[in-house]
């Protein structure tokens, strides 16, 4: 009889046990069939293969969701690299959601242009010398408010950076140098010592974001976000505002997105810089001649002004450290405006993958402390050059 | 005693599975499925919008 009422529980229970557990995986795939490249002085290469995969692992239950991006392209080495999100939502309370965990800090309107990224995301064929961009596999808590029936969602997040400096026990920065050591010969330093955390302590680094959503004008969205970080290392603080709007209709798509960001890091902190003002604009459009061919374009512009720090020998307990040969040590200032143009079109092979192909120009303009025309530029990818992409690549997602 | 144990457990358990069978309408499930269609039809291809909303649609089935 025993067994009987333990089979009888068993049975009943497992179909309400595995209604309210949900969980699904989703995935986005883009595979390059051609994709040929060509930058002014170099030579031009012609690549096939995996251009974006991304996984994502959803679980929800009741009020609670939780998702793990894996992050399968990723350097695998690195401590907790294996997921680029994983992150729990709460959405007990009414309009309210409460996510803790890893993942991306929204405060940008962010889109894909026709045939490569936004240069907010890596899309570009020169390099892009902006500071500012995704702010992506962090440690977060964040409070959203809102959703599409009230007309707004604001959303504040507390965050930091998932690699952290090290500190010794006097509390000066441990860094990653080679050399001697003396004064003749010192020690090259090409970074500080970071690790890899789970969690963030506010002691050592502070980020505060908020992005507001506005919905209330038909197939219109409306965003504004700031953004603001600093490390116990750095003496001012980076920020940024940022202005988006996309407009979504079955026939048009138009987005558009503006940010002016300052940054400032400490001297041996990667892609550092003294003072950094940035401006971006993104615009770019879709139209749909019917429901399978589309043409779209996109125009992205960066003008990017960047004051190295100087650098010079110091000492700490005997040993002589100095900047690695690969930094400027003499605080240049670089003025650049990169620009980008993309056009393509889009067929719908079905209802979740199509095929693009499309051109993209580029093209990088820099000037070292007031001196134009220099084709190699300490820390400048790419300095006074263009370039062009002709790329046809098949998405899918599911 | 045994008896007295086995009644009330009998009885639990099947009004466990009466409750569990008619917590769901057939009407329900229809609507459900229904914007269920509707939320995912309006997922776009877009890679910087597609985990979002992804999430959305899985929010809003799990509010159902």
């Amino acid at each position: 009889m025993r067994k009987f009422i333990f089979t009888l529980l068993v049975v009943t229970l497992t179909p309400n046990l595995s209604y309210s557990l949900d969980a699904a995986v989703k995935g986005f795939i883009a595979l390059d069939a051609f994709n040929y490249k060509k930058i002014q002085r170099t030579k031009d290469s012609l690549d096939v293969g995996i251009g974006v995969l991304d996984l994502k692992i959803f679980a929800e239950q009741d009020d609670m969701t939780a998702a793990i991006k894996l992050n399968i392209d990723g350097n695998l080495s690195v401590q907790n690299n294996l997921f680029e999100e994983a992150y729990a939502t709460y959405r007990g309370f009414k309009n309210w959601k409460i996510t803790l965990g890893k993942g991306v800090v929204k405060f940008q309107n962010l889109h894909w242009g026709v045939i490569e990224n936004t240069y907010q995301d890596g899309g570009t064929v020169l390099e892009s010398e902006n500071s500012w961009r995704k702010i992506s596999n962090k440690a977060l808590v964040s409070f959203a408010y809102g959703n599409k029936g009230l007309g707004f969602t604001n959303t504040f997040t507390i965050w930091g950076d998932s690699q952290e400096i090290q500190f010794d026990e006097k509390g000066n920065p441990k860094f990653s140098a080679s050399g001697a050591g003396t004064t003749i010969s010192p020690k090259f330093i090409t970074a500080y010592e970071t690790k890899a955390v789970p969690a963030f302590t506010t002691q050592k680094q502070l980020g505060l974001a908020n992005k507001f959503e506005f919905y209330k004008t038909q197939d219109w969205t409306f965003t504004t976000g700031q953004a603001y970080f600093k490390n116990k290392l750095q003496d001012k603080a980076s920020y940024a505002i940022d202005f988006g709007a996309t407009l979504d209709s079955t026939v048009w798509e138009f987005w558009v997105d503006a940010i002016y960001g300052f940054t400032s890091k400490s001297p041996f902190e990667a892609y550092t810089t003294y003072r950094k003002n940035e401006y971006f604009l993104q615009t770019g459009l879709q139209y749909h001649f019917d429901e399978y061919w589309s043409v779209l374009t996109n125009l992205e512009y960066l003008h990017v002004k960047d004051q190295a720090h100087t650098y010079t020998n110091f000492t700490v307990d005997g040993i002589t450290y100095a900047a690695d040969s690969k930094i400027d040590r003499a605080g240049q200032t670089v003025v650049s405006s990169s620009y980008k143009i993309e056009v393509g079109g889009q067929y719908k092979l079905s209802k979740s993958s199509f095929i693009t192909t499309g051109v993209l120009y580029e093209k990088k303009i820099a000037a070292k402390n007031g001196v134009k025309d220099l084709t190699f530029i300490k820390g400048v990818f790419n300095a006074n050059a263009e370039a062009f992409q002709l790329l046809s690549s098949i998405s899918f997602w599911f | 005693m045994k008896k007295l144990i086995k009644l009330p457990l009998f009885t639990l358990t099947l009004t466990t599975l009466l409750v569990s069978c008619s917590h769901q309408k057939p009407q329900d499930r229809a609507i459900a499925t229904q914007s269920k269609q509707s939320c995912w039809d309006s997922v776009k291809g877009e890679y910087q919008s597609y985990f979002d909303s992804v999430e959305k649609c899985i929010e809003k089935e799990s509010d159902k």
